[in-house]
């Protein structure tokens, strides 16, 4: 078991911490750069370079969609993901498999988001979790004709269907747990009471969907912050010692 | 004329995207190391390591398989090795479906005879898909560090910067369930079942500690099988 330290007894930026990032802004970069001449060299070489105005129309509508997309994502994901963003969002799969497993390790491991030791495990899930898809993903390439009536099995295709409730019953767990830290922010959960009901509003209704909800996090995730600030003053919300919490 | 097929099989294509993933795979290995490394010298044992990484694995499974299940159907449009490449790293089913199919739009082609048409489709659509997904990891480069190390350093120093940090995970919750609850029966119930079966593994991993591990692949397991039984009870 996790040693329980106090997410404010280590607030520096240490040797760790700036190698992860350092690691990672110089990995990813890279790793850009090679994700962006992998076309490039394909079509260099087997001549077919679209023209520009080919590509146009395709790219403007995926720039209008991935724009607010990856700010929301980026925005909202990588308080959560510490130093494992990098390889997160170079290994893709956030929502339906990084995230799960990074809070699965860490209510493991018992420690908080944004303290290092819950960095530390974030990166290790982040890792794991990374390499097991690669594996995955190769296993199939090799395996894809007999794989194939499996994969298209009706059951098997409704089953993977329903993966994103899955994967949120199994976190849900993590909003009333207390971490593993020395102190505990009380009432949390009204924080987000009003985003919450909004969001259900809008599902009811018929207006918000789960293709909708980067571009709804846009908006949600400054509503809470400005909810728990609010609060925060008032005294509702507050970060109280665990002790007094087991008392 | 060269048609998409030849490209999208090429061995050139093959070779680039093995090199492409083992680079990814070196960066994970190394990560993972340095990782643990530091948990060691926070206090946290070497046991929990090992149980947050066979918890990694086994959590990490059934999600990849579903992904997979993805590759089987993006390749019967692009071919075998593109969707290989994305799927195994940066991409995700609903973007590479929306952004092949965008751009073939765009170009006049049906997305079914991308392999079959001039390769300059399938060169359109492999720039098109990489350029639209670079937002992300480029906004992350510029500004993880500011941002995730400020929030640390907030987290640690201050009441209402510990309660900032918590936030966004709550907002991420705030817009997700919701959805899920409200959206259709099938959606729901498939939430409550792992839920429950999550509490379960908890209550029974008190008496067999090495449950613990399981518990996510368990759940998603249990769950994605009976949203098969409530969309054949409760779908339109």
């Amino acid at each position: 078991m996790a040693k329980k330290n106090s997410p404010s007894s280590k607030v520096q930026l240490d040797p760790y911490v700036e190698w992860s990032h350092h690691f990672g802004r110089v990995t990813l970069t890279t790793f850009i750069i090679y994700m962006l001449l992998v076309p490039i060299i394909t079509c260099a070489v087997y001549h077919c370079f679209p023209s520009i105005s080919t590509m146009i129309p395709g790219l403007v509508t995926i720039l209008i969609i991935m724009v607010p997309t990856g700010i929301a994502e980026v925005g909202g994901y990588t308080p959560i993901l510490g130093s494992s963003s990098y390889l997160t969002f170079a290994t893709g799969n956030l929502m339906n498999l990084k995230m799960p497993c990074v809070l699965n390790a860490q209510k493991l491991a018992k420690v908080d988001q944004g303290t290092p030791e819950g960095d530390a495990i974030a990166l290790i899930a982040t890792a794991v979790s990374s390499i097991v898809t690669i594996v995955i993903m190769a296993l199939g390439l090799l395996l894809i004709v007999p794989l194939q009536p499996l994969m298209n099995n009706e059951y098997v295709a409704t089953a993977a269907n329903y993966i994103m409730p899955a994967l949120f019953g199994c976190m849900a767990l993590s909003l009333f747990g207390k971490g593993g830290g020395k102190t505990y922010v009380k009432n949390r959960l009204l924080s987000v009471a009003l985003p919450a009901v909004l969001v259900a509003l809008l599902t009811i209704f018929g207006i918000a969907n789960a293709g909708m909800a980067s571009w709804l996090m846009l908006v949600m995730i400054p509503l809470s912050i400005l909810c728990a600030r609010i609060l925060w003053k008032k005294g509702v919300v507050r970060v109280v010692p665990m002790d007094e919490v087991k008392k | 004329m060269v048609k998409g097929s030849v490209v999208a099989g090429s061995p050139l294509l093959y070779i680039l995207i093995a090199i492409g993933l083992i680079y990814v795979v070196v960066i994970a290995v190394i990560s993972a190391r340095r990782a643990a490394k530091r948990c060691r010298e926070l206090g946290i044992t070497k046991e929990t390591i090992n149980n947050v990484i066979k918890a990694s694995i086994t959590s990490a499974i059934v999600p990849s398989i579903a992904v997979l299940l993805g590759f089987v159907t993006l390749s019967v449009t692009l071919g075998a090795a593109w969707p290989w490449w994305r799927l195994s790293v940066i991409g995700s089913l609903s973007y590479e479906v929306m952004a092949s199919q965008y751009t073939a739009d765009g170009m006049g082609i049906a997305l079914s005879s991308v392999l079959s048409s001039d390769a300059n489709v399938f060169g359109a659509i492999i720039l098109v898909m990489t350029i639209g997904v670079m937002i992300e990891p480029l906004a992350v480069v510029i500004l993880a560090k500011k941002y995730s190390t400020g929030l640390m350093k907030a987290s640690g120093s201050s009441d209402w910067g510990q309660i900032l940090s918590g936030v966004f995970f709550l907002g991420m919750f705030a817009v997700y369930l919701p959805i899920m609850m409200f959206t259709d029966l099938p959606t729901t119930l498939t939430l409550v079942t792992s839920l429950i079966v999550t509490v379960l593994c908890g209550i029974a991993s008190q008496k067999a500690a090495w449950l613990g591990n399981f518990t996510m692949a368990i759940a998603l397991i249990v769950s994605m099988s009976s949203s098969v039984l409530w969309v054949s009870l409760f779908a339109k």
